[in-house]
């Protein structure tokens, strides 16, 4: 038998003793697979898939956030693939191009917000944050200032290569690989969920305002080479800014001439409603991430994309982007994320976010109801709620209790019931959900079914 | 776009010359210099414009005017089965992409990927049984060191957070890789690296044996050196010694026998572990599919990517042996890290593809049947007055470039001049895709795709004997030396050359 035909139909429990004899999975316990039998999903259809036994999920995470045309669209996408992969399966972006490179650079800047038409290709979001953060540090140098430092946000994440880990802002997958490159400061998130009850929405931007000008100066503002924040912050569970929030950002990045990066690599590609949450919001950066959406995950591609002021001292000059990713614009990749562009236009996949987005919010609502379920937060198809002990005074979880919510009761359970979505306790413990973007009421009603069934029945449990 | 399909497309061509120039960043790329210049005199330099590739077969690629180049390159030591592959690849992810198209490794798993840890796991030599899978190579070296982090934390060692690297080799550019890159070019500007790595000797024999000096012994005075590092930096304190089994950056530097012998044995002494970067020298450049059999050494981890697909799609992955996963199995241990992307079907499903055509169609033996050709071809190039040394291994070689017979380097301005400029260029006009390079001393590389045949070869070898030849020239070295000429190496076909000049030099590496 060919090693290469996968549907060998060899048994479940051969695939699981052999993914546990060779697979290293990532950020899971390996030895957690010994008491419960790892999942092993085969195959996918629109917003469901399907594991080795046969058992069928709504993917309510959309494959961590990524597969906005969901699970059907594989013909088409061979297609395209296959032509390219006829025509020229490889060649790089180092000091020479090809088409497909071509095309998806001036597709993509053709969809950016006002003012960017420059793309750097990556393999996925942790590299393009890299990227982002090198390429600010080399702007700085090539305007004659030095400026290395990095300002992310707490509990934010933006990726776990090493450069991308020193922005993100969760100790727990920190502190493991500390030291890390130094001089990066976090500052607060909008999370406003425990924020005083009488505080006002103006009050409460101009505190995380404070907080940041206070950071920055404290840093030495002329050490800051760039700010770096998603439009609405994934983890903690949907963050979005509170009004003013972003005008305000901009504004001080202006003042102390720091570059600001929005980190797209979620929100990008329709997630909000529009192909960039940087324009819904009017961020107005100097660079933005993105990957994930950029393929709907068909492929494994990212893109840092470059306003023109920030490009310009790297057209003019003799210098290079002192930077390169062997894989970064590979012509397969790039053919596909060129197709699935074509498909979401096809299908105005962004425009039925924002046309639904209301109704999605509206069938979530009702979980409220629920007595552990404190907070209902998030916009376009990316929500989170956050569990609490107490609805009234918001009382949180203890570290142990919402641990043992999460990992011994929701997550097993809600995959039980056949739904896929994120029990996430890196900050307070919320529930996320994030369904390809191709999602309608059908599915809504699904989703909000399972959690209600999960949620209440966890409710009782604790209490 | 041009009605015509044969013929050059002018306008397409024009077309994609402005729209990369409006939209694309390119890597490592002057972005102004990469483009024809205003008014430069045709057939010059400044008058090439940016090498767009739209078409390839074989091992050859073709671009928008329909020029025809040998990719003796691989484009950068990726394309192993060079371009006429696509039909069979894309059947293969036709039906993977109809079933999963997507799938993470977190938490869950798919079969294509562990379909692709098995396959892998058991070509790798000894225990190196568990593959952890990336998109690249860079991603692969960032998963290697925070695995070595957690399991030193899992055996109660966590104050080994330092490494050792070499001087002027290439482990990728994310800041956590870039800390064991020892290119300082490629460093400056980035600041202060979130590892302590130490940058050793590299095995530039060339440049760094001693007259009078065995390879034992300088063998022995590389390995001291790390001895002496690691004691300096603190033995309790290193975690990891990284190398390339036959060094990229600098020019293929080839080890001395006995020198991975002499890393396992140090790396044991202090608990160290030993890792392969066989991003390059894996997936049969060097004949085997880890690039480190022939050495006789299992590595505690190897990170690879590149070849690992043939670079029909990105992949990457690191393999780890049986005494890192069982300290990282321990219950009470997460393993903290994770590419949403890592262990892609589509990848996963050309990963096995890859395998199983490397052995139907014998691509390691191809290697390794045509080494010696290969080397005789390229040691044949050292009657060139330019040419100083002839190196490499398996399809990876590199020819160092010297002003003289006393191997004087280039200085500044003869480089700019000499890689930067009239190399690209005549290797354009020759069809010729190779690597001028001066990140250590001044090479020219070769890595031709591993279904390349005699004939093929030959041809690469005839394409730099022109270049070098007009370079050399270009640089007033026109004299040919005689065979008597006691730097002049072997002649075609004979035997392999010390890879290091017999005659005196009066300085070496400050």
């Amino acid at each position: 038998m060919s090693i290469s035909s996968i549907a060998s139909h060899a048994g479940a429990a051969e695939l699981r003793r052999s993914a546990q004899d060779h697979l290293w999975l990532h950020f899971s316990q390996m030895s957690d697979f010994d008491q419960r039998p790892l999942p092993v999903i085969v195959s996918g259809d629109g917003c469901h898939v399907t594991d080795v036994d046969g058992k069928r999920y709504l993917d309510g995470l959309a494959g961590l956030f990524a597969v906005q045309i969901g699970y059907g669209h594989g013909e088409e996408i061979g297609a395209a693939a296959a032509a390219q992969m006829r025509e020229l399966p490889y060649f790089t972006n180092w000091g020479s191009a090809h088409p497909r490179a071509i095309e998806l650079a001036e597709e993509v800047a053709s969809l950016a917000p006002e003012g960017f038409e420059r793309v750097f290709f990556t393999s996925g979001g942790s590299e393009a944050v890299e990227s982002a953060w090198k390429l600010a540090r080399q702007y700085h140098a090539l305007n004659g200032e030095r400026r290395w430092k990095a300002i992310g946000r707490d509990v934010a994440y933006h990726g776990t290569s090493m450069g991308a880990l020193s922005i993100t802002g969760l100790a727990s997958i920190r502190s493991p690989f500390e030291p890390l490159v130094p001089q990066v400061a976090h500052v607060r998130n909008t999370d406003r969920f425990r924020r005083p009850a009488d505080e006002t929405e103006e009050q409460f931007t101009a505190l995380l305002l404070e907080d940041m000008e206070h950071r920055i100066r404290s840093e030495g503002p002329e050490t800051v080479a760039m700010v770096i924040l998603e439009p609405v912050q994934n983890s903690g569970g949907a963050f979005t800014p509170p009004a003013g929030y972003f005008a305000g950002v901009r504004a001080l990045c202006d003042e102390y001439g720091i570059l600001l990066c929005a980190d797209e690599v979620i929100t990008g590609f329709g997630r909000l409603g529009d192909w960039f949450a940087s324009r819904r919001y009017d961020i107005r950066p100097d660079l933005i991430t993105c990957a994930k959406g950029l393929s709907s995950a068909y492929a494994s591609i990212g893109a840092l994309l470059v306003s023109d002021r920030v490009a310009a001292p790297f057209y003019a000059s003799d210098e290079m982007f002192k930077h390169g990713i062997t894989f970064g614009g590979h012509p397969v990749q790039a053919a596909i994320a060129l197709k699935n562009i074509e498909i979401m236009k096809r299908l105005d996949v962004v425009g039925h976010v924002d046309r639904e987005q209301d109704a999605f919010r509206r069938t979530l609502e009702p979980l409220l109801d629920i007595p552990i379920v404190g907070d209902l937060r998030g916009t376009g198809f990316f929500y989170a709620l956050e569990l609490v002990k107490d609805r009234d005074t918001r009382q949180g979880f203890t570290a142990a209790e919402g641990k043992d919510l999460l990992q011994n009761v929701l997550s097993d359970r809600l995959f039980d019931a056949g739904l896929i979505c994120r029990a996430d306790g890196r900050g307070e413990p919320v529930v996320q959900v994030s369904p390809p973007l191709i999602a309608d009421q059908a599915i809504f009603d699904e989703m909000a079914g399972i959690l209600g069934e999960v949620l209440t029945e966890a409710a009782a449990r604790v209490r | 776009m041009s009605s015509t399909i044969d013929g050059p497309r002018a306008d397409a061509h024009d077309d994609l010359q402005a729209a990369a120039r409006e939209h694309l960043l390119l890597h490592f790329t002057k972005q102004s210099a990469a483009y024809a210049q205003p008014g430069a005199e045709p057939g010059t330099a400044a008058a090439d414009d940016l090498l767009v590739l739209e078409r390839g077969e074989g091992a050859y690629v073709f671009d928008t005017t329909g020029r025809r180049y040998i990719d003796a390159l691989s484009s950068l030591f990726c394309s192993q089965l060079g371009y006429s592959y696509g039909e069979e690849f894309s059947a293969a992810i036709a039906s993977q992409l109809q079933e999963l198209p997507f799938n993470t490794n977190w938490n869950t798993a798919h079969p294509a990927a562990i379909r692709l840890a098995e396959a892998l796991a058991e070509r790798a030599p000894g225990d190196l049984n568990h593959v952890f899978f990336t998109n690249g190579g860079s991603e692969a070296v960032e998963a290697m060191w925070k695995m070595a982090r957690e399991y030193f934390r899992a055996i109660g060692q966590p104050e080994r957070t330092k490494a050792i690297a070499r001087k002027n080799a290439y482990h990728g550019v994310t800041l956590g890789a870039l800390s064991f890159t020892g290119v300082p070019g490629f460093k400056d500007g980035f600041g202060t690296p979130p590892i302590d790595v130490t940058h050793v000797g590299n095995t530039n024999a060339f440049r760094e044996q001693r007259d009078g000096e065995s390879e034992a012994a300088f063998c022995a005075r590389l390995l001291d050196e790390i001895r002496d590092a690691i004691a300096a930096a603190g033995p309790e304190q290193v975690a990891v010694l990284i190398a390339e089994p036959v060094q990229n950056a600098g020019g293929c530097l080839v080890p001395p026998a006995g020198y991975w012998a002499g890393l396992r044995a140090i790396c044991d002494e202090h608990g160290i572990l030993l890792v392969a970067d066989s991003v390059i020298c894996g997936f049969g450049r060097l004949g085997n599919w880890l690039g480190i059999e022939h050495e006789g050494v299992v590595p505690d981890m190897v990170t690879t990517a590149k070849g690992l697909t043939s670079a029909y799609v990105p992949g990457g992955a690191v393999f780890v042996n049986e005494q890192v996963a069982d300290g990282l199995f321990d219950p009470a241990i997460v393993l903290r890290h994770g590419i949403t992307f890592g262990g892609h079907p589509v990848m996963a499903a050309v990963a096995l593809r890859n395998i199983e055509i490397f052995e139907r169609d014998g691509i390691l033996e191809n290697v390794r049947a045509l080494e010696p050709h290969l080397r005789a071809g390229m040691e044949s190039l050292r009657d060139l007055p330019i040419v100083g040394d002839v190196r490499g291994r398996g399809f990876f070689w590199a020819v160092e470039l010297v002003k003289d017979a006393e191997a004087t380097r280039f200085d500044q301005s003869e480089r700019d001049d000499l890689l930067r400029g009239f190399l690209p260029h005549a290797l354009r006009r020759a069809g010729l895709i190779a690597r001028a390079d001066d990140r250590g001393d001044s090479v020219l590389q070769i890595a031709p795709p591993l279904i390349a045949d005699a004939a093929l070869l030959d041809e690469i070898v005839a394409g730099l004997r022109s270049v070098l030849t007009a370079a050399g020239e270009r640089m007033g070295l026109a004299t040919p030396r005689t065979p008597a000429d006691p730097t002049a190496g072997s002649r075609p076909g004979g035997p392999a050359a010390p890879a290091r000049l017999t005659n005196a030099r009066p300085e070496g590496r400050p």
